[in-house]
């Protein structure tokens, strides 16, 4: 059976790969993962140093990233436990509304690396979501990827063009407001230019430019005629109306 | 049987008379009327008149699917919604909402069940002007 799976034999079943006769070569990985947090967060913790109620946001992300990356065998089956020489785990902002976790790990070995970076950076972004979800249960973990992997017997490095924030492109957006965010925004309607991906994100960027005093998830959004959850596809057609809480009878 | 279903919107304060009148009871053995009436004081604060705005694209499909909703649920003959926009003074009728129905269980559930639903659902908002000059957008849900 030539299924090109490694960690399938020949019946089908899971079996780990024999690393016996590899060669021993530094091997190095970088995986990152995105956590969408929105302009009106990410104020909000610049303002506050990153410290949350359960203390140092960052900080505390960092280490369970490192901690994860180092147990990634206990977790992942076929997995096979890589001392690590070194691991580094980074967190920065991100365009402005997203949090960007890098994990890098490095080993001398007979076996790759980039599970441990991505278990690093997976754990790392579940403890920032944990650490922020008081505030926001609504935030997204874009993506968890591999960025780059060297020393094994194939390379592989992300090119930068399939980054999704690369293809983001701004583009005029018909935006209406209701009841007290028409008031607040000192207008019914306008055209903004945003690259906003989601009614959610959209919202943050015209919050921080208006100051809504509504969170994100007191509003309600809709294309057109219909009304559309707040994570929908904006494609650059139709009205998007933001919609405070109702009161009408 | 089909109901008879309407909604729309009036600038301005509704005429209770000419709606009751526009509602049609052919067949109908009962009459719940519903009609919602600007306070003079609201949360302790004399009220000098509300502003009611609408979506008014989105508010057409909102009020059909709630209706549909409501004739599915029970016999109706008739529901005939209006709801106010602009300018209101106390004592005023800012929504208006009528259903004939062969028997009375059904003519006065529907009518509390469909102002509750507009309540919690319709794109409309309510801005409440006080005496005193200053304003609030009214909180939701409103109490019963």
């Amino acid at each position: 059976m030539d299924h090109g799976l490694s960690h399938l034999d020949a019946r089908g079943l899971p079996c780990s790969v024999d690393i016996g006769s590899k060669a021993v070569t530094r091997r190095e990985a970088v995986a990152e993962a995105l956590l969408e947090i929105g302009e009106e967060l990410m104020g909000r913790l610049v303002a506050t140093g990153f410290r949350g109620t359960k203390g140092g946001i960052v900080e505390t992300a960092i280490v369970a990233g490192l901690q994860a990356a180092k147990r990634t065998p206990e977790l992942i089956p076929m997995c096979h436990l890589v001392p690590l020489e070194q691991c580094e785990v980074r967190i920065e902002p991100h365009e402005g509304t997203s949090l960007r976790v890098t994990c890098r790990a490095v080993a001398t070995h007979k076996t790759g690396v980039e599970m441990e970076a991505l278990t690093g950076a997976s754990v790392a972004a579940l403890t920032l979501y944990d650490m922020l979800k008081a505030l926001d249960h609504g935030l997204v973990i874009r993506h968890v990827r591999l960025c780059s992997k060297t020393g094994g017997k194939s390379d592989f490095q992300r090119r930068p063009e399939t980054s999704p924030a690369a293809v983001a492109e701004v583009r005029p957006l018909k935006v209406e407001y209701f009841g007290s965010l028409r008031e607040q925004a000192g207008r019914a309607a306008e055209e903004v230019s945003s690259a906003a991906a989601t009614p959610r994100a959209l919202y943050a960027e015209l919050a921080a430019r208006h100051g809504f005093s509504l969170a994100v998830d007191c509003v309600r959004s809709a294309i057109g005629e219909d009304l559309v959850p707040l994570d929908h596809p904006l494609d650059g057609r139709g009205t998007i109306s933001f919609l405070p809480p109702v009161s009408g009878g | 049987m089909s109901s008879r279903l309407h909604f729309s919107l009036v600038a301005g304060p509704i005429e209770a008379t000419v709606q009751r009148q526009c509602l049609g009871v052919d067949g109908a053995g009962a009459v719940a009327v519903f009609e919602g009436i600007v306070r003079g004081l609201s949360r302790g604060r004399l009220v000098n008149h509300l502003d009611y705005e609408a979506h008014e694209r989105l508010v057409g499909p909102v009020m059909q699917a709630i209706l549909q909703g409501c004739a599915e649920r029970r016999a109706v003959e008739a529901i005939r919604v209006v709801h106010a926009t602009g300018c209101l003074r106390p004592g005023e009728v800012a929504v208006w909402i009528g259903v004939a129905a062969e028997r009375r269980a059904a003519a006065c559930d529907t009518c509390r069940e469909v102002l509750e639903e507009l309540k919690r659902r319709a794109p409309i908002w309510r801005r409440e002007v006080y005496l005193d000059g200053t304003h609030e957008w009214s909180p939701t849900p409103d109490p019963l």
